[in-house]
């Protein structure tokens, strides 16, 4: 009971943040050794950089993506480029099956609304002609030695503008997802979790098979994806011109932008 | 034209890094991918993968119909609306539910004339509804039991049904128990609403340790030491808090039985005893204690009463708080020159700073899902919380200085809430905040000065 205990301030404050107060005195006793290091230390590093040689601008990337291969298909259509490599890499993706995938950023992007699918359709022949025509010569062509793409400046326009249905086919179905996706971020830990729904959806819009192609580690997160694409469908029908049954999509759900805020 | 369900290979062939990329550029890649796609869809059958990075909505939309009676005598008719309204009150404090306005529900009642688990799915899914709750009650003398059932309504089935006992008077009980339990079946997390948070007020002699749960109501006073009390922790059942008290005159620990109303006292050693949290299986408590020089983390055995010394510093080391698995403590110290967060093994080796932003980080609390530590920053007038991961990387903001100085944050038990103490124009707090900092709710107000939070089960 009886400590011959040093006097400690009776102040809760005090006592409680004692490392605040006792470490303010020690700052004050440090602080001028370390003001002048750092002072030494801001002039040195601006020197070097004032007076480094001059270099050329660097040039930032993000990455490797497959920009050029990509960006010269709009290129080529305007024919000023190396089109049999573009045909080339258009029979490899022919050949090859493989799927493509189409990442996308909330806010980024400003799809045409799907009111404007209904403008777009009164063209739907010619798209297809466009679509047929380029398929005819592809398969006239297989050695690419003349691209389909530059040779015929209509069917390359008519692609372009079926691309156009479709990106906003695309877009109707992911914005009608997001928009029936719900689910608090706060229920996860911060760790970055995707789930894929695999959807099959029917000429007429309807959803045959929804099932989740790979799993996060959480189950409430899952069980949202699924049922933001159950609430989704039925999707609008195909756009007119689209030769399809069905179509395969996988929706990737990602938690990254949940937490962040 | 034929189409063949193609398996999915490599998924990265045109795998774009979008979150870098402006605006332009991102067309110019989504476009031509896009007419590749098109052109080519009837012959390849290539699979289009879509990415959705937030939801449309940050809540669970759910509705709970009126209860209704189920024989029985006669009971307060208003009970068939006040339960799904307690139920809802204290669901929307989760922030994870969005409760459905009763005006909008389409079902007719006589839908559950019969039936009262009788479900018209499309009337719920029509109103945007991913779950429902229903429930009925029945008083007979003096007992007082109710069903619950909750629904998904996107598969038109039965998720989990649970019945309650209790009295009329207790039926508060009852309606948090079945929020308790719904929260738990949808979200995973378990007994939020019985969580309380424990603290220090100003009192005329000093201060003493009182408790606010989850739902704010009226603080229950834990201690009467008649003297300054600081640093509560409790034991990981519940059953003891220790803290250090003032009561003989200098500073010594305690840890008061709840259940049996007794206090023990556990040292004091001269100087500074300073009580920190138990540990995660309850068998030792870290002290900080000065009586070897200057402050340092020493861990107790609590049945044996062994002492042992886990810090040897010369500078401050202080404010020690257990990694989940034990394992590991994060800790105070002012060794390089500011007070910084340290993290080291149980046996004190393995010492690393994690803390190298700002040049006064204090008060850290390791996350019971053990990913993350929260911690309070002097960021120009006052203090703010903010978390980090273990590894010292990925510090992010959880209070700004918009509502004044916010300190001592304490986990929820299940690691999505953060509670932290705030104080603006002499009113000091107790906040509520979920980890991703929206939505921030009050659960104590007082003009007497709160400190040293925890939060436990």
């Amino acid at each position: 009971m009886t400590n011959s205990v040093d006097t400690i301030t009776l102040d809760p404050d005090l006592v409680e943040s004692m490392d605040h107060l006792r470490v303010r005195a020690y700052e004050k006793s440090t602080l001028g050794p370390v003001f002048i290091c750092s002072i030494v230390i801001h002039i040195v590093f601006l020197s070097l950089i004032l007076f480094r040689p001059m270099t050329s601008a660097v040039k930032l990337t993000f990455g490797t993506y497959y920009t050029v291969d990509l960006v010269r298909g709009v290129e080529l259509s305007g024919g000023s480029r190396d089109q049999s490599a573009f045909a080339e890499e258009m029979k490899d993706l022919l050949s090859d099956k493989r799927d493509i995938v189409l990442k996308k950023k909330t806010d980024t992007i400003n799809l045409p609304p799907i009111s404007r699918l209904d403008a777009r359709k009164k063209s739907p022949q010619e798209v297809d002609k466009a679509i047929e025509d380029l398929r005819r010569k592809m398969a006239a062509n297989p050695q690419g030695k003349h691209s389909p793409v530059t040779t015929d400046q209509d069917g390359a326009r008519g692609a372009a503008q079926g691309s156009d249905v479709m990106n906003a086919y695309y877009g109707a179905i992911w914005s009608r997802i997001k928009s029936k996706w719900a689910f608090p971020g706060g229920i996860l830990p911060k760790n970055d979790l995707v789930a894929v729904v695999h959807v099959r959806i029917m000429k007429n819009g309807a959803v045959e098979d929804i099932s989740l192609e790979k799993r996060s580690a959480n189950a409430f997160f899952n069980e949202s994806a699924v049922k933001a694409v159950k609430k989704a469908s039925p999707f609008p029908p195909f756009p007119v011109g689209l030769g399809e049954s069905s179509m395969e999509v996988g929706i990737r759900f990602h938690s990254s932008q949940l937490n962040m805020r | 034209m034929g189409f063949d369900v193609l398996p999915a290979r490599d998924h990265n062939l045109f795998k774009v890094n979008m979150w870098h990329m402006k605006k332009t550029s991102l067309i110019r890649i989504i476009f031509p991918v896009l007419l590749v796609a098109v052109c080519f869809a009837g012959a390849s059958a290539a699979r289009i993968y879509l990415d959705i990075d937030s939801p449309g909505f940050e809540k669970f939309p759910l509705a709970i119909a009126d209860f209704r009676q189920q024989g029985g005598e006669t009971a307060p008719a208003d009970l068939s609306l006040w339960f799904p309204n307690e139920v809802g009150r204290y669901l929307a404090m989760t922030d994870y539910f969005q409760i459905k306005d009763r005006r909008a529900f389409l079902e007719p009642a006589a839908v559950s004339a019969t039936d009262p688990f009788k479900i018209e799915y499309p009337d719920w899914t029509t109103i945007g509804v991913d779950y429902l709750v229903k429930g009925v009650f029945t008083r007979r003398g003096t007992v007082f039991s109710a069903e619950m059932r909750v629904f998904d309504t996107v598969r038109a089935e039965e998720v989990t049904r649970k019945t309650y006992q209790g009295t009329l008077e207790g039926k508060t009980v009852l309606a948090k128990a079945m929020a308790n339990d719904i929260l738990f079946v949808l979200t995973g997390t378990a007994g939020l609403f019985d969580s309380k948070m424990t603290f220090t007020q100003k009192t005329p002699q000093g201060a003493e340790i009182y408790a606010v749960s989850f739902d704010a109501s009226a603080p229950v006073k834990m201690t009467s030491e008649y003297a300054l009390v600081v640093a509560p922790h409790w034991s990981p059942d519940g059953r003891y808090l220790s803290y250090t008290s003032y009561r003989s005159g200098t500073q010594a620990i305690y840890i008061k039985d709840m259940q049996q109303k007794m206090t023990r006292r556990v040292t004091p050693y001269p100087g500074m005893n300073l009580a920190g949290p138990w540990s995660p299986d309850g068998r030792k408590m870290l002290l900080t204690l000065s009586k070897d020089g200057n402050e340092e983390i020493y861990s107790l055995e609590i049945a044996t009463g062994k002492l042992t010394r886990i810090t040897r510093h010369f500078a401050i080391d202080v404010s020690p708080t257990w990694s989940p698995d034990g394992k590991q403590i994060a800790f105070v110290s002012n060794r390089s020159g500011s007070p910084q967060i340290y993290v080291m093994n149980e046996d004190g080796s393995g010492t690393r700073r994690i803390t190298d932003e700002g040049g006064y980080n204090t008060s850290p609390v390791w996350s019971p899902r053990g990913d993350r530590i929260a911690y309070e920053s002097r960021t120009g007038g006052g203090f703010q919380v903010f978390t980090v991961n273990a590894q010292g990387e990925d510090v992010q903001v959880v209070t700004s200085a918009g509502k004044g100085v916010h300190e001592k944050p304490a986990w929820s038990p299940d690691g999505r809430y953060l509670a932290v103490i705030s104080r603006q124009g002499g009113r000091h707090r107790v906040m509520v905040i979920p980890v991703n900092g929206s939505n921030p709710r009050k659960v104590y107000e007082t003009n007497r000065k709160c400190n040293g939070l925890t939060w436990s089960r």
